[in-house]
């Protein structure tokens, strides 16, 4: 009977144990995120302005962003800041300080490309468009930048701040005029699809105007 | 008189309206010419380097560069390098005044000729790399190290080797195997294989060793040497271009989009 209790304790101290080591595991791989989305669109632009101190980005990267989505298929465009020791898909270590970039995902196919650093304190329009087809497109400052398709459209568009690698990273990014695209036309987010993973935080005025941050 | 006079404008007028049309008719004519030889020369160019190419169009008007490649559903292994090839001719073209455009368009097609990926990009002018006798042995040092770092991965480096392209310029390729089934692991050996290998790579090309490298190739297929991933980087431009076999995921990814929201948001009044 001892013996069979003795057993047991066992087996419940190494399920816990399991239990935590996974759920550590997934803490520290899991992405975290703020901000707001929209359902569906044919495009979604914001303001994403920088902080206007630089950030303290340690054990891990912060992306802050505008996209589409549809099961794992997505076009994003956005600034980026890492802690120098997280490569980015070139091997280069993402860059420490923020920096333009633009991501895809479509049937099959990936591409990423990073564009010039965004200072400190300064805002860039960030944009993904459908432009026809399927295809949708990433403008930076109303200047035209890759397009990749055939995606689902309209689909999910989101604007969001994400913590990657682990929720460490300081970074605050301010989301205002956050518009959806409808079939003609650009409107605010209109649906309270609010999220803030603390971290990142969020502090929301509007469903279209909020800012994202951590640690500053 | 006055008769005389009206028969010699309208014999001007209507020398005046051949004349314009001739010379319109001669200009439009050679336009159309020079673009078809361009097309042609283009065309060549990319098939001569291997990729499968239905048609080559110069769009003079709006200034695209249009490429629609032959391919299959789900693409196929070689789809990044052609990709990245394309970017690259249409770079160097322009640069040489060969090209004279400013936005590339690519258009991949299945075999019952349905649309199975297009994306498109602004042409970059830059000089093509000169090619320049390489030493085969010179990346050994570091391919030591990978493949023995890669056996403790699980991931079998086939082959590292440094070779000169007449069109590309200096490569670095690639070939590494995976052989566990798709799962937790074969994502991590897939991160290493890309991500990882090629920032020891780049660390040790770009640093210590005098190399310049214009391209960076990735093969990578599983345990029976089916394609799992292709994986090109074009350092001076920035890019990463990959195919990834039907349930692959991009694991070198550091961040991605948030899924759908209704699952996972904490939704709070505003």
């Amino acid at each position: 009977m001892r013996k069979r209790l003795g057993c047991r304790l066992v087996l419940v101290v190494a399920a816990v144990v399991c239990v935590v080591i996974g759920l550590s595991g997934q803490a520290l791989a899991a992405p975290f995120y703020a901000g707001n989305y929209r359902l569906p669109g044919y495009g979604v632009k914001a303001d994403i302005t920088t902080p206007s101190s630089m950030p303290t980005v340690t054990g891990g990267v912060a992306f802050n962003f505008v996209s589409n989505y549809d099961y794992g298929q997505y076009l994003q465009v956005g600034w980026v800041q890492g802690d120098g020791m997280t490569r980015a898909p070139d091997g280069i270590y993402w860059p420490t300080v923020p920096t333009s970039y633009e991501e895809s995902r479509c049937n099959g196919n990936y591409f990423e490309v990073q564009y010039s650093a965004q200072q400190l304190n300064y805002t860039r329009t960030y944009e993904v468009v459908h432009i026809g087809s399927g295809t949708w497109q990433g403008i930076i400052s109303s200047t035209p930048r890759y397009s990749f398709g055939p995606f689902t459209t309209p689909t999910q568009v989101e604007a969001l701040t994400e913590l990657a690698v682990s929720s460490q990273p300081h970074t605050r990014a301010a989301f205002t005029s956050v518009q959806y695209k409808g079939l003609y036309s650009y409107m605010p987010f209109n649906q309270n699809y609010e999220r803030a993973d603390n971290p990142p935080y969020a502090s929301f005025s509007s469903y279209s105007n909020y800012t994202c941050y951590n640690g500053m | 008189m006055m008769k005389r006079q009206k028969k010699v404008m309208l014999l001007a007028g209507a020398v005046l309206l051949v004349v314009v049309a001739t010379t319109l008719g001669v200009m439009l004519g050679a336009g159309r010419a020079e673009s078809a030889t361009a097309d042609a020369t283009i065309r060549n160019d990319l098939v001569s380097q291997g990729l499968n190419v239905a048609s080559v169009t110069e769009d003079e008007a709006s200034g695209t560069l249009e490429v629609v490649i032959s391919g299959k559903t789900g693409g196929s292994f070689g789809d990044a390098w052609a990709y990245t090839v394309i970017q690259r001719e249409a770079d160097f073209l322009a640069q040489s005044g060969a090209l004279d455009v400013n936005w590339v368009e690519v258009t991949a097609l299945d075999e019952q000729g349905k649309v199975t990926y297009q994306w498109s990009g602004p042409v970059s002018p830059r000089v093509r790399p000169v090619s320049t006798s390489v030493t085969p042995t010179a990346l050994d040092t570091i391919k030591s190290e990978l493949t023995s770092e890669g056996q403790s991965q699980g991931v079998t480096l086939k082959d590292l080797s440094l070779s000169s392209d007449q069109a590309q310029g200096t490569i670095v390729s690639v070939a590494a195997s995976i052989a566990a089934p798709a799962g937790e692991q074969r994502d991590s050996q897939l991160r290493w294989a890309t991500v990882e290998l090629l920032g020891k790579l780049r660390d040790y090309v770009e640093g210590s060793s005098a190399l310049r490298v214009d391209v960076y190739k990735i093969s990578i297929t599983d345990g029976s040497g089916a394609p799992l991933v292709d994986y090109v980087v074009d350092p001076s431009a920035k890019t990463v271009r990959a195919w990834m076999a039907p349930g692959i995921t991009p694991v070198w990814a550091t961040g991605r989009p948030s899924g759908e929201p209704a699952a996972t948001t904490q939704v709070s009044g505003s």
